[in-house]
């Protein structure tokens, strides 16, 4: 049920972004600078937020920090993203860390 | 045919290539998702309805994290709001349409679909529309594939497919940052939800973190501007 509710509201609230300048036309334009400024660097800041502690609290649970896969792994996908712009690619060596570790390592 | 036919095979054929690009991340989607309790389901209508991939993400990240609801499409508000000036350049080519042609071709605006439509000049909205229906073909198709291996797969695979989340944002940070201020912001972002975690609410961490780390990029941006200004002005 909660999930339902997750999604009707997510559709909502993206098609809102969508249909905006349909309904409003381009006043959105005229939003001040710094709003535009600030809305650039939310993905990376959202995306953050998210990704380090998923990474470094499991690590950090572990015997010690370097000894669980997942710093390997983001560590991985971020220098493959940095070097082949792939961002493909860069996944799916994060998927790769993970699972070798888990099948050789434990 | 009718022009709007032939508009919406053309965009179609336009969107077919891009759907090689968009099924790797719908499958890794599925997978997450499925990590995160959804079901085939929930990720199909999720896929149909809401229609955009990095938000998606972020909101399997944040179930994860044991976000609330409310939380979750704040984060998407925020988030989406860059298809408010996706949809403001694409706005002439749809004004010749009715409306509920208008309020379709709202719905088909995703960076892939609005790429392909902006680079054909002559392009509408049954264009989008067509590109659109060729990427939700392989979004919300992967997407079930994903969700529906996931259950097959041995616990080590099923770990390492819902890392696919983790490894997409850190991909999509480490491609996007160009200079000081996004490395700024994305550190920031970071520390500060490990910093706060425990410290707020459930899940408030994460759109606190999100919403200063970003003001922290905007401010070390116009830090740089002016400071690149007084050199000039120095020289």
């Amino acid at each position: 049920m909660e999930l339902a509710w997750l999604i009707l509201g997510m559709a909502l609230v993206t098609y809102a972004t969508r249909a905006a300048p349909l309904l409003f036309g381009d006043r959105a334009e005229r939003l001040p600078p710094w709003v535009h400024r600030w809305l650039r660097y939310l993905p990376s800041a959202l995306f953050a937020a998210v990704a380090v502690p998923a990474i470094v609290s499991p690590a950090v649970a572990a015997t010690s920090f370097l000894a669980h896969p997942y710093p390997w792994a983001a560590l991985a996908s971020g220098v493959l993203a940095r070097l082949t712009a792939n961002l493909t690619l860069a996944m799916l060596a994060s998927i790769l860390v993970v699972l070798l570790w888990r099948l050789w390592l434990g | 045919m009718t022009l709007m036919q032939q508009g919406w095979a053309a965009g179609f054929r336009a969107g077919l290539p891009l759907t090689l690009g968009v099924a790797p991340f719908a499958v890794a989607f599925g997978l997450a998702a499925r990590e995160a309790g959804l079901g085939p389901i929930s990720v199909g209508v999720m896929s149909l309805v809401v229609f955009a991939g990095s938000a998606q993400f972020l909101a399997v990240g944040m179930v994860q994290a044991g976000a609330s609801a409310p939380q979750i499409w704040l984060a998407t508000l925020f988030l989406n709001s860059r298809h408010l000036l996706m949809a403001m350049v694409l706005l002439p080519r749809l004004a010749g349409s009715r409306w509920w042609v208008r309020a379709l071709a709202a719905h088909a605006i995703s960076d892939e679909a609005f790429a392909v439509t902006s680079r054909e000049p002559r392009a509408g909205a049954a264009f989008l529309i067509g590109a659109q229906s060729a990427l939700a073909l392989a979004w919300i198709g992967g997407g079930l594939v994903g969700v529906i291996v996931g259950a097959a797969l041995p616990p080590a695979m099923a770990e390492a497919a819902g890392f696919s989340l983790i490894g997409f944002f850190v991909a999509v940070v480490a491609l996007n940052a160009r200079g000081l201020p996004d490395w700024g912001a994305a550190t920031a972002g970071g520390g500060l939800a490990l910093l706060l975690v425990g410290m707020l609410p459930r899940g408030w961490e994460l759109l606190v973190a999100g919403i200063g780390a970003a003001a922290i990029g905007a401010l070390l941006e116009s830090r740089s501007r002016s400071a690149s200004r007084d050199a000039r002005a120095a020289g």
